[in-house]
């Protein structure tokens, strides 16, 4: 810890809040006590419904209409928050506090300049006049690793990029120099690369201003790799806290240990199942009697339903010595090393392959003479976009760009890339929702793109999508046998008592509750829908999903339940699978192939082992280098990939990813790389890999 | 912006073009017919015959409408036979009057909508808001012809707080050096505006007090009054700026009606006029003046919408 190890920034004792819903009040944080210290970082973790915003939002009394702190204080530096009127704690907001909320897009002012929103707190706080305000926000806009800050001045928030923006508002956070900085889910809605630099800002900027940062995040991986000390949080109270080394190594609480081992790893055999956690996220206006984490715990004996825990480790006497707190009545073994969990190096070479599990999978079937089933021929895809909102211009987007590979039947094939790769483009293109400016989609020899109309339709019937948002693909006005049913009534599937049936057996299937059939989509949590999602696309037997992003949305052990649904449907109904993600270490889960995608082109094919033991290509590497892991020994490694990624409108010449690119050389800029081989099935697209190509197979160029 | 500017002009020449074409046929479908407006119901055959004849009214209808669009290209609107006067100068005398009274109105109505909207936002649920509601509803249902004959007797012949008649004065600074006449006319006309601009102005501002936006200008320090003044109010009024679009025809069609009941000397009681008398020119003159007035209004409020909003502007990077 950096600073005076003694100077308390912030010192929060019993802190209350509760949310008027109707006629009853809602209790969203229950009786919260934490302190930051002067250059400390403090992660507050938790899933949604858990009460981590709400105490970040309480703090500066920023609360929704309807909230109200109801107990407890909050002091910065000794002055009490919560007994300031509004008008005093206006001049502590956003000068003594800056805060950085999660989505950059909708929380700047869409029709305000950049400049002016920075400037902003100068000018009400420090009084600056407008040249004093302009130099200052040129100074943290620079410090904030802005490009060209001037003329970023008079931008708006949505001539930037995501990453940009987000650093643009802990520009304003920063820009009166506030003691305490909170960081409420600030790189959720970013790519993985981007969340590593921007993660990397905070941390730099804590150490160069000695601020106390509190980290608010559903993410263990980045709590793990950035903070000094963590809390957990569920239902409103924090049950367990802990340094952070500390708390990775010997957890104590069966939440944290389940909200781990929830996580899919980069680091452990993907053949295990994961340890998803039963049911879903409590709703803090209908908390279980006793310990709210008990209906869901693994340990819990009788008592837990009568006993509310409370923090410090009630068992075991006093709490560790080293501030180790715990809320938990029978508590986790603390012996059990974690840091020797069965893992695989992700940097070196793989051992000796695993031995093959009890069950076999299809995946394990699906070897490499099983037969090409969807074949991506020499695929690209254009949009045409205005360039301009007044006098516009089309041009080219090219969402994707000359891409070949082909999906072997039984598999998973896993498509990764972030934002604006073309992995969306590539699966609709694969169920025929979209259909390709060049190149063919072969599906069992034919070819998708040429079908029409009665055909067309007829052969849909195999291919099926999964969403990304379970809210916004169901329609809230069906029921959900209506949605699951509908395939079956377009398809003329049956009678209606037989489909009715049908669609009984698929709720019982996916493992919703017989009366999901006449319910509507509003009586059911995220993980929920997304089962409808799943058992929808199952309706017609299809023989390829397609899932495009399909847990992104939930919660992490909610993630972790649907993941393994998935795995299971797959074995049972011989799916093949298509499965995009942004997430590297979901996809490496379920994928036995991936292929890896960057702005329109396929840059790297692997088998999902040999991936991630070498990979050859530099984007990738730096991908999985950018996943903060859950880990006690982690190191905490920063950014490999720098800046954003350029338009799909003008793609840099030669190597696309050559602009961010630590190896580029002017070889990058002059040639475009073709696909070489790296070993049987591992093919990449790079003038310098980071491993040597196979020379057998390396004059194919 | 310019070629943006060009092609909307374009567009709105081409709406002209529709909207002369369907009045031009729905004139001649009427029964009677110029020459026994101008000559009487005794008018022989033979003298309708000459009148038609020296008129040109005897030609087939897409020669008439090609000559009278050949007319108004070279500036010329026709002649009224019944008030022996060009079309052009009766506009020219009239219109002034009505943009006087309709921007008078339309001003007023956003003026006083969007402030009572925005309270009516802060303070949501409580009583201003339920009372604002109430008679903006009130004003909002009522015909303006009817309103206009409320106020009239209530102002005008209850209490003589203020005429009951516009100036009939031909110079519209006589019009605008008479505000008490003015009053009961461009109330009449902005009531119902008011109830609209401040309808949608509340649930546009509640819309925007619960974005993050909101909430980040908060964490800033910023207090209530900034808050709504800086930041909430531009973005709350985006779609505002394309109602007052919408709602200049509403309010031209208005006019015709609270001229007529004020006995208003503008646009809206020449075509009122024109109408009962039969006055062909005159109507296609206002027609094709009231499309013009309209096409304007909204690109108006297109181009406004631009400068609101920077990101109808700018290309994205």
């Amino acid at each position: 810890m950096r600073g005076e190890p003694s100077e308390t920034v912030l010192e929060v004792s019993g802190l209350t809040t509760r949310f008027r819903r109707g006629s009853r009040t809602v209790t969203a944080v229950d009786s919260v006590s934490f302190s930051v210290l002067r250059g400390e970082c403090v992660g507050l973790v938790g899933e949604s419904g858990s009460g981590k915003s709400t105490v970040a939002l309480s703090l500066t009394r920023l609360l929704p209409a309807g909230g109200r702190v109801e107990a407890g204080s909050v002091r910065l530096n000794g002055r009490d928050l919560l007994a300031l009127d509004e008008a005093a704690l206006r001049q502590i907001r956003g000068d003594e506090v800056g805060t950085v909320f999660q989505d950059p897009m909708s929380a700047l002012n869409p029709t305000m300049t950049i400049g002016r929103q920075i400037m902003e707190p100068l000018r009400l706080h420090r009084h600056a006049s407008s040249a004093q305000a302009r130099a200052r926000a040129l100074e943290v806009l620079e410090l904030c690793g802005v490009p060209r800050p001037t003329e970023r001045l008079a931008s708006y928030p949505h001539q930037l990029s995501g990453g940009l923006r987000q650093r643009v508002m802990i520009a304003i956070a920063l820009a009166c120099e506030p003691r305490l900085l909170i960081a409420d889910e600030p790189t959720t809605a970013l790519d993985v690369s981007i969340q590593a630099q921007i993660l990397d800002l905070i941390e730099d900027l804590r150490e160069r201003l000695s601020m106390a940062v509190i980290l608010i995040t559903h993410d263990l991986g980045v709590v793990a790799t950035r903070t000094d000390r963590v809390m957990v949080m569920y239902a409103g109270r924090i049950v367990e806290r802990a340094p952070t080394a500390e708390l990775l190594g010997r957890l104590r609480h069966p939440y944290t240990e389940a909200l781990i081992e929830a996580v899919p790893r980069l680091d452990r055999d993907r053949r295990q199942p994961l340890q998803a956690i039963p049911g879903h996220p409590p709703d803090p206006a209908q908390l279980p009697s006793g310990c709210a984490f008990q209906p869901r715990c693994r340990y819990a004996q009788a008592e837990c339903t009568d006993v509310v825990p409370v923090l410090g480790g009630t068992t075991a006497g006093a709490a560790a010595p080293d501030g180790h707190e715990w809320s938990c009545l029978h508590p986790v073994d603390p012996m059990v090393d974690r840091t020797r969990a069965p893992r695989v190096a992700v940097t070196e070479p793989p051992p000796a392959p695993a031995p093959a599990p009890a069950t076999a999978t299809v995946a394990d079937t699906a070897g490499p003479d099983a037969e090409e089933i969807l074949v991506f021929e020499r695929l690209s895809k254009s949009f045409t976009v205005s360039s301009g909102g007044v006098l516009p211009r089309p041009a080219q987007l090219r969402a994707v760009s000359d891409v070949s590979f082909a999906v072997r039947r039984g598999e998973t094939f896993g498509l990764v890339g972030e934002s604006g790769s073309g992995k969306t483009t590539i699966g609709r293109m694969a169920v025929a929702l979209e259909r390709p400016s060049d190149g063919r989609v072969l599906w069992d020899g034919e070819d998708m793109s040429r079908l029409r109309g009665r055909d067309l339709r007829g052969r849909r019937r195999d291919l099926q999508l999964v969403y990304q948002d379970p809210y916004a693909a169901l329609d809230p006005r069906r029921t959900i046998g209506a949605s699951i049913g509908e395939p079956l009534a377009i398809q003329r599937i049956g009678s209606r008592a037989q489909r009715r049936e049908r669609v009984r057996e698929l709720i019982h299937e996916v493992g919703l509750p017989p009366r999901a059939l006449d319910s509507h989509p509003h009586d059911f949590s995220g993980g929920q829908r997304q089962r409808v999602g799943l058992a929808r696309a199952l309706a017609l037997n299809p023989r390829l999903v397609v899932a495009d992003e399909p847990v992104s949305a939930l919660d992490v052990s909610v993630q972790a339940q649907i993941l393994n649904l998935m795995r299971r449907l797959q074995e049972r109904h011989s799916l093949t699978y298509v499965l995009i993600s942004h997430d590297l270490s979901v996809v490496r889960y379920l994928s036995d192939r991936i292929g890896v995608m960057y702005l329109g082109k396929l840059v790297e094919v692997a088998p999902s082992e040999a991936l991630f033991a070498q990979p050859a290509h530099p984007y990738t590497h730096g991908l999985m280098r950018a996943i903060p892991q859950p880990d006690a020994v982690a190191a905490r490694s920063r950014a490999e990939i720098f800046g954003e990624p350029p338009s799909a409108i003008s793609p840099p010449s030669g190597c696309r990813f050559r602009t961010r690119c630590p190896l580029a050389q002017e070889l990058c800029a002059e040639v475009e790389p073709e696909l070489r081989s790296f070993g049987p099935g591992h093919v990449a697209a790079c003038h310098f890999p980071l491993v040597t190509p196979a020379t057998a197979d390396g004059g194919d160029r | 912006m310019t070629g943006y500017l060009l092609r909307r002009v374009a567009q709105g020449i081409f709406v002209l073009l529709i909207v002369t074409l369907i009045v031009f046929g729905l004139l001649q479908l009427l029964p009677g017919g110029p020459a026994r407006a101008v000559l009487g119901s005794r008018a022989t055959p033979q003298l309708i015959a000459a009148f038609n004849q020296q008129n040109g009214l005897n030609r087939p209808i897409f020669v008439q409408y090609g000559v009278w669009l050949g007319h108004l290209l070279s500036g010329n609107l026709g002649w009224s036979y019944n008030q022996s006067q060009s079309v052009a100068s009766l506009i020219t005398e009239r219109l002034p009057k009505t943009l006087a009274l309709t921007i008078t109105s339309v001003v007023l109505a956003l003026l006083v909508g969007v402030i009572i909207g925005t309270i009516q936002a802060v303070r949501r649920n409580k009583l201003f808001d339920y009372t604002s509601t109430t008679i903006g509803f009130f004003f909002y249902s009522f015909p303006p012809f009817f309103l206009g004959l409320l106020l009239v007797i209530l102002f005008a012949v209850d209490i003589h707080l203020l005429p009951a008649e516009a100036s009939q004065s031909s110079s519209v600074w006589a019009i605008l050096g008479d505000p008490r006449a003015l009053v009961l006319p461009v109330l009449t006309l902005a009531l119902g505006g008011v109830a609209l601009f401040s309808r949608y102005m509340r649930s546009s501002v509640i819309d925007n007090l619960v974005q993050d936006y909101v909430r980040t200008a908060q964490s800033k320090g910023v207090g209530q009054v900034r808050l709504l003044m800086v930041h909430v109010l531009r973005n709350a009024l985006l779609p505002i700026v394309t109602l007052i679009g919408l709602f200049l025809p509403v309010l031209l069609s208005g006019a015709v009606v609270v001229e007529s009941v004020f006995n208003f000397p503008g646009m809206g009681l020449l075509f009122w006029n024109a109408a009962t008398t039969r006055d062909y020119p005159t109507e296609l003159g206002v027609t094709v003046l009231v499309g013009v007035l309209t096409v304007a209004g909204s690109l108006l409020a297109d181009v406004l919408y631009a400068v609101l909003d920077p990101r109808v502007r700018y290309v994205r990077q």
